[in-house]
């Protein structure tokens, strides 16, 4: 069996070697219609119908394969345009890779050139709860409104005072985040050709305590890298004091930019 | 050079890339095309490993009241079609209620009873 990393311009010469899925085995390039396939062989009990769903269901298979597509897309990418094909892509035979480059070959030659001299870089914006809260009581004139209030009350009366602050401070957090997030977007998108927003991850697989907040993708040209960075250090010192702290992951191949369907054109 | 040396205020922000920046595109995003092998990833259990990536996290981020993304013009597209929607269907169960000679009822858009009760959930 076949798996696919991702296409490349048949213009590039076949690299071969690069480390595949299956220890001590490296990728090759299958040539047709003008594209190239990074593929490499892999095992029927490993990959094949009946085995996948049970290997799907287990962690760490699923992290060490998932590793392996991105390490070969993201060598791939090194060497020049790349499509990153959806994890698990896989056909019986060379025939079946061929058929694929061949039939979609213009829709993989325009998502080629779309990816070329681009990158994706990932930014993720985590908060530290307890740090926001002290710094919004000491500048917030609303909380520390609320705050004075609750110090100068007292007996029965300091319990609705205290509810107030609760509530000011909970408010005013979820406000600031909101300003914050808009406006870090947009002067990350300013730099960006592109920008996707995602769903912030779940701390199970972040394993951060914090709570992230933002976690979006820009696509931009390769040569710009650096001025992404450069918002996202500005960024990060405007608001570490609040307990804020914005991450860069990069450079990506595209993916996020890259969700073509071509499923259902299936060979017959 | 290496992302690293960029940062000047902790925490660190990193280059590496954790597990579930690499899941959530290598799983999520990408050409899809049909192999000769057909894997529904969305209908395989332990991507509870993905479900908790995507639906743990939006349960968590409306819980804290983080939704901004539905400001972005993208998304708020399919939320103006659900409005649509609702006024239509609003219109129509107005007129089955006359049509029967019953009196409209104090009727709120599904989206607003969505916003009152996401608020009392948050509360």
């Amino acid at each position: 069996m076949i798996y696919v990393y991702a296409v490349t311009t048949g213009a590039r010469s076949p690299k071969e070697g690069l480390p595949a899925m299956n220890p001590g085995s490296v990728t090759r390039s299958i040539q047709a219609g003008g594209l190239g396939a990074i593929v490499s062989d892999v095992a029927d009990d490993e990959f094949g119908e009946e085995a996948l769903p049970s290997r799907l269901n287990d962690l760490e298979w699923l992290e060490s394969r998932a590793k392996a597509h991105q390490r070969v897309v993201d060598a791939s990418r090194q060497r020049g345009p790349t499509v990153p094909m959806k994890f698990c892509t896989i056909y019986r035979d060379e025939s079946g890779v061929r058929s694929l480059l061949e039939q979609h070959a213009a829709a993989l030659e325009e998502a080629l050139d779309e990816v070329t001299g681009r990158v994706e870089w990932g930014v993720k914006v985590l908060v530290d709860r307890s740090t926001l809260s002290r710094s919004l009581s000491e500048s917030d004139t609303e909380v520390n409104a609320a705050r004075k209030e609750l110090l100068e009350t007292t007996g029965g009366r300091s319990y609705w005072a205290k509810r107030r602050l609760e509530d000011a401070l909970a408010g005013r957090t979820e406000d600031r985040l909101q300003e914050l997030c808009v406006d870090a977007h947009a002067r990350l998108c300013a730099v960006a050709l592109d920008a996707r927003i995602n769903r912030p991850q779940s701390k199970a697989l972040t394993e951060d305590d914090r709570d992230m907040v933002m976690n979006c993708s820009y696509l931009l040209e390769e040569t710009n890298g650096e001025e992404l960075l450069g918002v996202v250090a500005e960024l990060s010192r405007e608001h570490d004091s609040e307990g804020i702290s914005f991450q860069a992951t990069g450079p990506w191949s595209p993916y996020n930019f890259l969700t073509l369907d071509l499923g259902g054109e299936s060979r017959p | 050079m290496s992302v690293e040396q960029r940062y000047t205020g902790p925490p660190p922000a990193t280059g590496t890339q954790n597990l579930a920046d690499i899941l959530e595109r290598v799983l999520d995003k990408g050409i899809v095309i049909a192999g000769d092998i057909q894997v529904n990833l969305l209908d395989i259990e332990l991507l509870t490993v993905k479900l908790r990536l995507v639906i743990a996290s939006v349960d968590k981020a409306r819980e804290i009241g983080i939704d901004w993304w539905q400001s972005d013009p993208f998304l708020s597209e399919h939320s103006r079609l659900l409005a649509n929607e609702n006024r239509a269907l609003k219109e129509r169960v107005e007129s089955l209620e006359s049509s029967l000679g019953l009196e409209p009822d104090e009727t709120r858009s599904v989206e607003e009873r969505t916003t009152v009760d996401a608020r009392r959930d948050e509360g």
